[in-house]
């Protein structure tokens, strides 16, 4: 079987997934969509030979992030959906503005050439975890290491962020 | 040397004053202006008559960018030099009778003032004379703001945003011309007047220059700043304002425009010239309606500054020289007339002319210095106003005789309003305010004295001046033919 | 590089530091941090460096502009006078250590080699403003701010890295020269339409950042919001980080398309005038003022990056530099006149808590009229020689492509000088309390600091320009 046909199914049911996060009222089933376009997107990496990347992101995102935002989904009790009025002239702008984007991408896209794959070349191992890793601790130690201040200071603000203050609230 | 000391002299002494306080402030900022005015008459006799620039100074300010702190005096800047150190010591000593409040920083800022305005007529490098030229504005602000009547606020507020927005264009000018000139680019002016630029870039140029200056004279259309600021500032304010630093405008036309964009003043020079005549008139007409003396020396002023304009475009030797004798004129008379209008303010606490009347009576002294100044300013043979008027409509004449004939109404129409002005002030039957004026007292003698010597000095013998700036007008107008 | 990592480590250690019970040691050694960061920094001096398999390359660009960032880091920690005392806030340790973090994000958009650094060191520095715009918890308008400035920073930071992703996509290489040979040397089958669109979106995330018009809708809300030091903080880092890194992705990799991207820079760059400089007269409150104010420096700064002529850096570190001391100088004296008389809880921003200033405290009102005059663009002080280093760079590219700009620029800074004045007419010539403004060392001092630099640059620019 052409592996073709799966990867139209995967990338329409993408679409599709992601178009619904954002169109369904319900902010639990938007949740529930965006856990199945990351799954979506996790079998893209497996068709590219990108296994370690597929799992990660099926961990990482469909599993720790999805299920905590789940979480606090329930715990705010966010049923009712008020839907925020937005005058049409904004909206307008909203749809030209996306509309331009979207030719510009389209555009992009139609008139870019993809160079065939050589067969010859083409290394087969390059997703796996071993050259995965070997970009990472090697070419891209420094950036590797810095990325633990931005976590520093996301945990730090984070916790600085939630303790209560004592005072009075003013605006 | 000289020179720098000229333009720091003040400034120091600005600062000192400034830590000063009670009665010793006035008499120090006096002698620090006399200081002044005594190495500017030394200058004066000094000063060779030829068309280079003489104590100049030249050090290396930017020198990465070929900037330079490049001063110097030429027949051109010394009569600027001179006006500004005599009249600055006068108008300190015009302040004795008042007192300010805050005096150290009064006095303070009318010293910097002269500072930047003998920066302005001896700077030698284009960017130096741009920053003089916007340095001198703060302090007048500052003063006619904090000193004011009424409107201040808004009226000075007006004054200075119209002053910077035509400067600005200048700077923008200034930037343009700068990466004109070849290799590593410099801003001395020498640099820039033997730049050879198209006509079309002098045309634009022309513009960017002219409204600069034509904001700071004014020209019509550009004056509407001018009557309210000079009412409301108080008189030391507007005496800065109408006796030096409109100077630095008809200045910078001579010093900026002329010789850096020929061209563009060959082809725009008629229209500038025509505004500058019908600023002449306007004013003219507009002087005679007034009832309040201030506002009608500013507009009498402004009238006159066209005639002054009108004549350095034309770009004859006589117009210029007019000009520059003009502007030395000008400013004396100008500087008079504003202090008699504050004694009598002083003295009535009206500028009114429907409320004045007969003061003449108690107040011989006044009468003589109020009438000498006023046929100065009408340019009666023999005083200073007529070397100079005859000189500029001479220039403009030979220009175009049309445009000669209208200037030449100034004559008459200065008279008009000048007559009018010293006849309803100062003779006709007394009013209940008029009836216990004293007349003229020591430091107030001490400052139209002067003024008066040099309304006939000038007038007498005015080639004592013209000798001086003679070869460096000649020059000029040599280099604009190229 | 030295710098950089000894700030992160001493971010650590002011964590640490916030064990003690003390507080009084927390602001004497944020400063010395920042100090010591600044004299590490300095060692590499001509010097060029590249670490880490080209990811991050110091040289004297790289340190000059990150000399500025510290100082004007350092000015605005000491100014943070009520962190350490008052018992409003309870985490001052982690405001400095957060405050760090962000100068390590800062250094890292300046000497960027890759792709990747800069969008790590962006994201380190608008995570840590996030953090920093809601610091006060208390205050509705604090967290509306930080929300804001979240959700619209995050949406820019997804269209910038997207960006990255199609260059990437086009170049197959994140580093800057690589992609710069790519451009310029003409690949065979011509430059991929994949690069264009990624460098339109990477335009947009930058121009975010720097709060370039049309993305600044973000900035009157969130300066205002926000704490006055981070706002103070926020205009003045970020925008000297934002100008470093885009001046330098776009010369050293998009030289090959500069006829492409210099007309997007000009529009944004009229826009940016125009908008910053005309809503900021109809402020009546001197934060947003300085907000929109800060609008519109973006827009000159841009002037120079569209210019891009060989003096275009030096232009920009000049002008971050004058702009930024004389920021710092107008937001110290904006906290101290306003805390002075708070309407419900909030401090009084509006121009008329300025009035008489003067009387009340003349060194405020001096510093302040000294700042205000400098963002006009006034002689004599370092705002003057900021704008004329920029219009030059502007007038060297030629009156044909820059001309329009240069009008617009010109006639918006006689804008500038008629809202910046009101300050100043405020403090000096109209009447209001005259109940004294009592000011503590340390501030006086770093008022006395910054204005004598803003004066004494405008002097002798030439001192400092020497070494740009």
């Amino acid at each position: 079987m052409n592996v073709n046909y799966i990867w139209y199914f995967l990338t329409f049911l993408t679409l599709v997934s992601a178009i619904m996060v954002v169109v369904v009222r319900n902010p639990i089933h938007s949740v529930l969509y965006l856990i199945l376009t990351f799954f979506c997107i996790s079998a893209h990496y497996v068709l590219l030979n990108a296994q370690f990347l597929a799992a990660v992101n099926v961990i990482v995102y469909a599993g720790a992030i999805m299920v905590l935002f789940l979480f606090v989904i329930m715990f705010l009790n966010l049923r009712e959906y008020t839907a925020e009025s937005k005058t049409n002239l904004v909206k307008l702008g909203a749809a030209v503005l996306g509309g331009v984007l979207l030719v510009i991408i389209v555009a992009a896209l139609r008139s870019m050439q993809i160079e065939p794959l050589n067969k010859a070349t083409y290394n087969s191992q390059v997703g796996m975890v071993e050259s995965l890793g070997k970009v990472l601790f090697r070419d891209y130690l420094l950036p590797f290491e810095l990325i633990t201040v931005l976590f520093f200071v996301a945990m730090v603000g984070a916790v600085m962020l939630g303790k209560r203050e004592t005072g009075e609230r003013n605006f | 040397m000289l020179t720098l000391i000229l333009i720091l002299l003040p400034l120091v002494a600005g600062l000192v004053v400034l830590g000063l306080q009670g009665r010793v402030i006035k008499r120090v900022a006096l002698l620090a202006a006399l200081i002044e005015l005594a190495l500017a008459v030394y200058i004066f006799y000094a000063f060779r008559p030829d068309a280079s620039s003489q104590f100049s100074l030249r050090y290396d300010w930017i020198g990465s960018l070929g900037i330079s702190f490049s001063i110097g005096i030429d027949g051109i800047s010394l009569l600027l030099v001179v006006l500004s150190t005599l009249l600055v010591p006068l108008i300190i000593l015009s302040t004795f009778n008042h007192s300010y409040r805050n005096p150290s920083v009064f006095y303070a800022l009318i010293l910097a003032m002269q500072s930047a305005l003998v920066g302005v007529f001896t700077a030698k490098d284009a960017f130096l004379f741009y920053l003089f030229f916007e340095a001198a504005l703060i302090p007048v602000y500052f003063i006619a703001a904090l000193w004011g009547g009424e409107n201040r606020i808004r009226v000075t507020f007006k004054f200075f945003i119209y002053t910077f927005f035509g400067s600005i264009f200048m700077f923008l000018g200034l930037v343009y011309l700068y990466f004109q000139t070849p290799g590593g680019h410099t801003s001395d002016l020498a640099a820039f007047y033997a730049l050879q630029l198209s006509a079309e870039q002098q045309n634009y140029l022309f513009w960017a220059l002219f409204v600069a200056f034509a904001i700071k004279m004014p020209v019509f259309p550009f004056h509407t700043w001018q009557p309210d600021t000079y009412v409301e500032s108080p008189t030391p304010a507007t005496m800065l304002l109408a006796g030096i630093m409109l100077k630095m405008g008809t200045y910078g036309l001579i010093r900026i425009v002329l010789p850096i964009v020929p061209l563009g003043v060959e082809r725009w020079g008629t229209t500038a010239l025509v505004l500058s005549v019908i600023g002449i008139v306007y004013g003219s007409i507009i002087a005679i309606q007034q009832r309040d003396m201030k506002r009608l020396i500013a507009y009498s002023s402004f009238a006159h500054v066209g005639l002054m304009a009108a004549g350095i475009l034309s770009q004859t030797l006589d117009g210029l020289q007019g000009s520059l004798i003009q502007m030395l004129t000008h400013g004396i008379n100008v500087v008079g007339l504003f202090f008699i209008v504050d004694i009598i303010f002083s003295r009535t606490n009206s500028r009114e002319l429907d409320r004045l009347g007969g003061i003449t009576q108690n107040t011989p002294n006044l009468t003589v210095y109020f009438i000498i100044l006023m046929l100065g300013s009408v340019a009666l043979p023999l005083t200073n106003g007529f070397v100079g008027e005859f000189l500029l409509l001479r220039g403009v004449y030979e220009y175009n005789t049309w445009l000669g004939a209208v200037a030449g109404l100034t004559i008459i129409l200065s008279a008009v309003y000048l007559l009018r002005m010293v006849q309803k002030s100062m003779f006709g039957v007394r009013t209940a305010l008029t009836e216990h004026v004293t007349d003229l007292n020591l430091s107030e003698k001490l400052v139209l004295l002067p003024l008066a010597i040099m309304v006939f000095a000038i007038g007498l013998n005015p080639n004592a001046f013209l000798r001086l700036t003679e070869p460096a007008v000649a020059q000029l107008l040599q280099s604009m033919v190229k | 590089m030295l710098s950089i990592i000894s700030l992160s480590l001493f971010g650590i250690l002011n964590l640490f530091l916030g064990f003690l019970k003390s507080r009084r040691v927390l602001l004497p050694a944020t400063l010395l941090f920042i100090a010591l960061a600044f004299a590490a920094n300095l060692l590499d001096w001509n010097h060029q460096y590249v670490y880490f398999r080209d990811m991050l390359r110091t040289n004297n660009l790289f340190i000059n502009f990150s000399s500025i960032i510290l100082l004007t880091t350092f000015l605005t920690v000491a100014i943070s006078r009520s962190f350490g005392t008052d018992e409003e806030h309870t985490h001052p340790a982690e405001y400095y250590a957060i405050m760090l973090f962000s100068v390590v994000g800062a250094l890292m958009m300046v000497g960027f080699e890759n792709l990747i650094m800069l969008f790590i060191g962006l994201e380190i520095l608008s995570v840590s403003l996030y953090v920093l715009t809601g610091s006060d918890k208390r205050s509705l308008r604090s967290n509306e701010a930080a929300l804001k400035y979240f959700l619209m920073g995050s949406f820019a930071t997804g269209i910038f890295l997207f960006g990255i992703a199609l260059v990437y996509g086009a170049t197959g290489s994140f580093n800057l020269s690589a992609i710069g040979s790519y451009v310029s040397g003409g690949p065979t089958t011509g430059i991929s339409p994949l690069l264009y669109v990624g460098l339109l979106f990477i335009l947009a995330g930058m121009l975010f950042k720097v709060s370039a018009a049309p993305f600044h809708f973000w900035t009157p809300d969130v300066y205002d919001g926000a704490p006055t030091l981070f706002t103070a903080f926020m205009s003045t880092v970020v925008k000297t980080a934002g100008f470093a890194a885009l001046y330098r992705l776009l010369t050293v990799s998009f030289t090959g398309v500069y006829g492409l991207w210099w007309q997007v820079l000009t529009g944004v760059t009229v826009l940016t005038l125009l908008v910053g400089n005309i809503t900021a007269v109809y402020q009546s409150s001197v934060k947003r003022m300085l907000a929109y104010s800060s609008v519109s420096h973006a827009g000159y700064l841009l002037i120079a990056v569209a210019a891009k002529t060989p003096q275009s850096p030096s232009a920009i570190l000049f002008y971050s530099l004058a702009y930024s001391i004389a920021t710092i100088t107008g937001f110290a004296v904006l906290i101290l006149v306003a805390e002075q008389k708070p309407i419900e809880g909030r401090p009084d921003e509006r121009y008329e808590a300025f009035n008489g200033l003067a009387k009340r405290n003349p060194l405020l009102a001096f510093s302040l009229a000294v700042s205000m005059v400098s963002l006009a663009g006034i002689p004599l002080t370092a705002g003057f020689w900021g704008k004329f280093f920029v219009f030059s760079t502007a007038v060297d590219r030629g009156m044909t492509n820059m001309g329009m700009v240069l009008v617009v620029a010109v006639l918006m800074s006689v804008v500038g000088v008629y809202y910046y004045f009101r300050v100043i007419i405020a403090s000096y010539l109209k009447t209001g309390d005259s109940e004294p403004i009592g000011i503590r060392p340390l501030y006086r001092f770093i008022l006395v600091l910054t204005t004598a630099l803003t004066i004494g640059l405008g002097l002798f620019p030439d001192v400092v320009r020497q070494l740009f």
